[in-house]
């Protein structure tokens, strides 16, 4: 069932995305295991897009938050105003109470701003003056962020950086793609409107399947090893935390759902370690001054620990 | 062949017909010896300080059923940063370079490994590769040649000195920091609200947010003014430029510019540097601005690292062209071995531009007084000489 909603979905926001098949299946991980995507790179790659097309697809309530240094908490959770026809106070729903979020530009806001969406994240439910409102499920933050500037932003803060499932680098399209897009785009830049190819029940049911992947006891202890080792490793001053151990688990079952099995491969936490683990990682400034980058890290530490392979 | 059929010797025939199919064979081989080879170059870290060592791996891979019997890899190498034992690197026609050569024997995707010690001899950007493939047939009858690897760098920052030894004060090194408050903010730049104080203006007033909270709030901009310190390197190593080039001093000042650049971001200061001298293969002055970027100290250091001897301007128009730009309130440091009068008229000229400035003097006479400016002399010595 994964897989074969899977690939609609991909193929209907491939409607509006040109090629990026592996971007849309690491999307479509964050959607399986409800969790949240941090979507990195340059201005103008079609970041915004790829998140209105998924929540589109996915028949889920989308909102959008732009970042701005002035925006307060309350802007994103909502606020209990007085009516004063009623006599009483009226709960005013923020934009965060939405099935799909897309946070844009998340670092333009203050640490303040970017910590009401903490109780979001991480327990699906916001608190206001005392009262607890729970999220409608599936909920998904999708933010942005653009790496180049560093001048009037605020970088994320670790709590917040580690309850982030994944961190998306979309990527330039090759010389291929931006042909295509130029042809399918040439009249004018109007995205065609998506409709949806599922339903929030249909993802829960999907979600609930992707926990029964399994996982063999080698290839979690696999796991495990690959996040202890970044805690021990003299380069990086902060490694990855139990919460990241969890997330590749749950991200290697996804990505194994996705290509249609019901098991987990030890590829497959090749594979998304460098999603899971890199933006989790805070490398020691002598060896940030000596070029090294997170993702170099992640690549070595994987490639180090000996697979594991049938007796 | 011909002649074996005309003479009817057999055994001519067959040695020719064995000749043909063994030269059709090598010529084929050849022509498909080089396809799917990759080659690459890994290096452990891309910078370092001089005398620090670099792994590389040197990884080739032949992702073809066809085995390649024998591939040579002449790879070009700066001596800068070669291997720790000098002998491994091959000589080469142009001067302080030389050649990493491997010989490799591939069977069908296999991948083979080299791995080497680099030692960091000296400052600079140096430029590895492109790297020469050769090889052929089975029977090293034909060859083939091909070119792979691109240009990849190494950079080697220069080595620090001990701040202490540069004279500055140990309590407030780069100069007086009066305030920590914003005095001067930038309205087109806000970072956030606050409530609201009595003697805060009723302009500031962020009425969204009033109204939501139910309490005044007002708008908070970003401070213009910030802990900003401009380095200004002065790369000239004689007054009149036709003097030539004294290399170890120009080594010291560079390395003097990345102890300041190194100790003024430690400080917490939002670190620029400009200089007269310019980058290898470009001819115009460099400016990097202040930033506050994790990757500041890199780029600071790697531009120092690049450094030439050509000088590109004169100091002193040099320096009343970028001060200028410079933000208001910010720190100078200037970085010279040759004080002129011209020098001293133009300091006196950029303290009216409201700027906190310290000129670290380098030459062997003591510079002349200045009103305004703090005045460091530590001449180059004969021990500072590499």
């Amino acid at each position: 069932m994964i897989e074969s909603i899977s690939r609609k979905i991909r193929e209907n926001i491939q409607k509006v995305i040109v090629g990026k098949d592996e971007v849309i299946n690491l999307t479509l991980v964050g959607v399986l295991c409800e969790g949240h995507l941090l979507l990195e790179d340059v201005p103008g790659i079609g970041k915004t897009t790829l998140a209105r097309a998924l929540a589109a697809s996915l028949g889920c309530s989308f909102k959008r938050i732009q970042f701005t240094p002035d925006l307060l908490p309350s802007d994103v959770t909502g606020i209990n105003w007085f009516n004063q026809k009623a006599m009483e106070f009226e709960f005013k729903p923020g934009p965060v109470i939405s099935q799909i979020v897309l946070a844009d530009e998340i670092n333009r806001a203050t640490p303040r701003t970017q910590s009401a969406l903490l109780e979001a994240m991480q327990e699906k439910q916001i608190t206001i003056d005392g009262l607890t409102h729970a999220l409608p499920r599936p909920f998904l933050v999708m933010a942005t962020q653009n790496p180049v500037e560093l001048e009037g932003t605020f970088p994320l803060p670790e709590a917040q950086i580690d309850r982030f499932l994944l961190r998306i680098e979309v990527g330039y399209p090759s010389l291929n793609e931006e042909n295509d897009i130029l042809l399918r785009f040439h009249a004018n830049s109007d995205m065609p409107e998506i409709q949806p190819v599922t339903n929030p029940s249909e993802i829960i049911q999907m979600q609930n399947e992707r926990s029964e992947v399994r996982i063999e006891d080698s290839i979690r202890d696999y796991i495990v090893r690959i996040a202890r080792s970044t805690r021990d490793n003299p380069e990086i001053q902060l490694g990855a935390s139990p919460r990241a151990a969890i997330a590749l688990y749950h991200s290697a079952q996804a990505w194994a759902a996705i290509h249609g099995r019901d098991f987990v491969l030890p590829d497959d936490v090749k594979f998304m370690a460098p999603h899971v683990l890199t933006h989790r990682l805070m490398v020691s400034p002598q060896a940030q001054l000596r070029g090294r980058l997170p993702d170099q890290l992640v690549k070595d530490i994987v490639e180090s620990i000996p697979v594991p392979v049938e007796n | 062949m011909i002649l074996g059929i005309v003479l009817k010797v057999p055994f001519l025939v067959t040695l020719a017909t064995a000749i043909f199919v063994i030269v059709g064979f090598a010529w084929w081989w050849q022509g498909r010896s080089l396809q799917g080879v990759t080659y690459k170059r890994i290096f452990h870290y891309s910078r370092g300080f001089p005398g620090e060592h670099i792994d590389l791996q040197v990884e080739v891979e032949n992702r073809k059923i066809l085995p390649v019997s024998w591939l040579r890899i002449q790879d070009d190498w700066e001596r800068g940063v070669g291997p720790v034992d000098e002998e491994i690197l091959a000589p080469s026609y142009i001067q302080d370079r030389g050649t990493l050569t491997n010989i490799f024997s591939l069977r069908w995707y296999e991948k083979a490994n080299r791995s080497y010690d680099l030692l960091l001899r000296k400052r600079g950007i140096f430029s590895i590769g492109p790297a020469r493939l050769d090889s052929g047939d089975l029977f090293g009858i034909f060859e083939k040649r091909q070119e792979l690897g691109g240009h990849e760098y190494l950079t080697v920052f220069p080595s620090l000195v001990p701040f202490a030894k540069l004279g500055f004060s140990a309590e407030d090194p780069f100069g007086d920091r009066k305030s920590r408050q914003r005095i001067f903010e930038d309205p087109s730049q806000p970072m956030g609200v606050r409530e609201y104080r009595p003697e805060d203006n009723f302009r500031r007033i962020h009425w969204p947010a009033t109204a939501r909270t139910g309490q005044l709030q007002v708008k908070v901009y970003q401070p213009t003014t910030g802990q900003v310190m401009m380095v200004c390197l002065n790369v000239s190593t004689f007054a009149r430029h036709w003097e030539g080039v004294y290399p170890q001093l120009l080594e010291y000042l560079i390395k003097v510019a990345a102890t300041l650049v190194d100790e003024g971001i430690h400080q917490g200061y939002k670190v620029g540097l400009v200089a007269n001298g310019c980058l290898a293969h470009a001819d115009q002055p460099f400016r990097i601005p202040p930033g506050r970027s994790p990757q500041q100290l890199a780029v600071l250091l790697q531009a120092l690292a690049g450094v030439t001897s050509v000088v590109t301007a004169n100091f002193e128009r040099f320096l009343l062209k970028e001060v200028p730009r410079v933000q208001y309130g910010a720190t100078l440091i200037v970085l010279t071995a040759v004080t002129t009068p011209e020098l001293a008229t133009t300091l006196v000229q950029l303290r009216q531009h409201e700027r906190r400035i310290t000129l670290l003097s380098l030459a062997k006479e003591p510079p002349p007084f200045i009103p305004g400016i703090r005045i460091i002399h530590q001449p180059f010595q004969e021990q500072e000489k590499e």
